[in-house]
């Protein structure tokens, strides 16, 4: 069955420009649903993905080709992301604060205490990687720059939603109890999490689609208002030993202290002709 | 499939969604903040267009608003728009580890670039000790026709396109006879599976180049190294680093068999 994947705000725009927006829209949707597992998506799979018809689906996306942000495999109805969505993404890259901040401490950090750290920070229904360090040998957990972590159920998602008010919290928290329904386990693991962060500022999950994968989040409270989370990803050896738990512990310790270092770090950091954003990114799941 | 160019709703669906994506991309590549009408001029759309757009941008995040500038840039929710999807699977990260390797052992400044309009985007960009000197970084831009990326990426045209590209550059780089350089490109891609340019670029460095074939973005990227040319003479270029860097090429593409 198809469902639309994007949801517009056009109560306060006049009837003859809901729809060119809409194809806006509908357009850069296109771009978000390609996924890093995928080599290339026929347009038979984006139209579905998108809820639209394959028709439109090709307007769209021969307009993203023009552009240089998709590309057509020759003789095929197949499409791959191109060039455009890495020039965009260096753009936003090169003058993020926080990539700036963040960066030259991932690496100390996974130095020391191994696995995969990265700096996230909401987006829609996700949190999104904006910067991460992996330790030498260690297998990528392939939460890549870009990526997008689920917020509802990982530690990343929870270390943020712990850091709004309590209005967004429980619009948060009745949009899962809606959405995920005979799952109470989802919410036990949310309010263990807000627990752990009230004692602790760290809280830990294990990855909802790698039980091997524990991950471990922390706030941080950026001078412009954003909140960011640092997170870290570790593999859980088959025999969970106590000294490796010691070891986790530790590190759960060095995570928030990472996270109050990219604080102050982010007070000093000055990209040129950079300013705090107005607002941060909507915050209400949609 | 056929395409229906002459219905109207068709093409004001694909003028909004064009327009948008010419906004996003006046952004690039240092997300420098622009007002709307600095926007206004920089993508040719008129003032109300732009602030239609923009305020759209805004509310879904792909903007930022700067109130003490009154100016937009990119917002880290344009980072979801593909990044992620495709850096994964992208042959710079998975070809990364080698050019590092290589730039180290061959002591000079290796390059994974795509062409972008006029110019060769430099997108993965590793330097050995002995390269410090040469001003290429990540987002480096490259004039299209001086360098040897350029011209290997210019060589693997179809002609009719080649031609195109030609008479584009001819306009745009009027009077510097480039056109046989070029052509000497060719023929070194000819023989030799590479080509080589002299001081083109910058003075005292020389570059050698070679397309890459991926299966899933065939004729885009590029590899190619730069040596200051007191180290590596015009003979060295051809004779040792032009098979250094094939042989470079090859061990990638061998990675990226499925």
């Amino acid at each position: 069955m198809r469902r639309p994947k994007f949801q517009t705000r056009q109560d306060d725009l006049p009837a003859n420009l809901t729809s060119q927006i809409d194809s806006l829209q509908r357009g850069l949707e296109v771009l978000r649903c390609f996924r890093s597992t995928d080599t290339a998506l026929e347009l038979a799979e984006v139209a579905n993905r998108m809820g639209l018809s394959k028709l439109t689906t090709l307007r769209l996306l021969e307009t993203l080709e023009q552009h240089g942000f998709v590309l057509r495999l020759k003789g095929t109805d197949k499409f791959v992301l191109h060039v455009a969505c890495l020039i965009v993404g260096q753009a936003v890259l090169g003058s993020s604060v926080i990539v700036k901040a963040g960066s030259p401490l991932l690496k100390p950090f996974v130095d020391r205490w191994g696995g995969q750290a990265m700096v996230c920070v909401q987006e829609r229904l996700e949190m999104l990687v904006l910067s991460q360090a992996t330790a030498h040998g260690v297998t990528s957990s392939g939460l890549g720059v870009g990526m997008r972590i689920p917020l509802i159920n990982t530690a990343m998602g929870h270390a943020w939603l712990w850091s709004q008010p309590s209005q967004i919290q429980t619009t948060w928290i009745d949009r899962m109890r809606s959405d995920h329904k005979g799952q109470g386990a989802m919410l036990s693991n949310l309010y263990r999490s807000f627990q752990s962060l009230e004692e602790k500022r760290v809280c830990q999950t294990f990855s909802p689609e790698r039980p091997d994968l524990i991950y471990m989040a922390s706030p941080v409270n950026l001078p412009n208002g954003v909140i960011a989370v640092v997170g870290c990803v570790h593999s859980q050896s088959v025999n969970y030993i106590e000294k490796e738990s010691e070891q986790l512990r530790n590190c759960a310790i060095a995570l928030t202290q990472l996270a109050f270092q990219l604080q102050d770090e982010a007070s000093r950091v000055r990209i040129p002709n950079a300013a705090a954003p107005h607002k941060q990114l909507s915050h209400k799941p949609k | 499939m056929v395409f229906p160019n002459q219905d109207e709703s068709y093409s004001k669906a694909v003028r909004v969604l064009s327009r948008g994506l010419t906004l996003i991309r006046a952004f690039c590549p240092r997300n420098r903040p622009l007002n709307n009408g600095e926007l206004s001029v920089a993508t040719g759309l008129t003032r109300p267009t732009v602030s239609r757009i923009t305020a759209t941008l805004t509310r879904t995040g792909y903007l930022d608003y700067l109130p003490n500038q009154a100016r937009y840039r990119l917002g880290e929710a344009a980072l979801a728009l593909g990044f992620g999807a495709l850096s994964g699977q992208d042959i710079r990260l998975r070809a990364r580890e080698r050019l590092q390797r290589f730039a180290d052992r061959e002591d000079l400044l290796v390059v994974l670039g795509t062409r972008d309009e006029m110019t060769m985007v430099c997108h993965e960009v590793c330097r050995g000790r002995g390269a410090l000197t040469i001003r290429v970084g990540a987002g480096s831009r490259l004039l299209l026709p001086y360098s040897a990326m350029g011209r290997a990426w210019i060589n693997s045209l179809p002609l009719s396109a080649r031609h195109t590209l030609l008479d584009e550059i001819e306009s745009t780089f009027p009077g510097q006879n480039l056109r046989a350089a070029i052509d000497e490109a060719d023929e070194q891609i000819r023989k030799l599976g590479f080509c080589v340019t002299f001081s083109s670029l910058e003075p005292d460095v020389n570059s050698v180049a070679t397309m890459v074939d991926h299966e899933h973005a065939p004729d885009q990227y590029v590899l190619g190294c730069s040596v200051p040319a007191f180290r590596y003479p015009p003979d060295r270029c051809r004779e040792e680093l032009g098979p250094r860097l094939l042989e470079l090429r090859h061990a990638i593409e061998q990675d990226l068999q499925p």
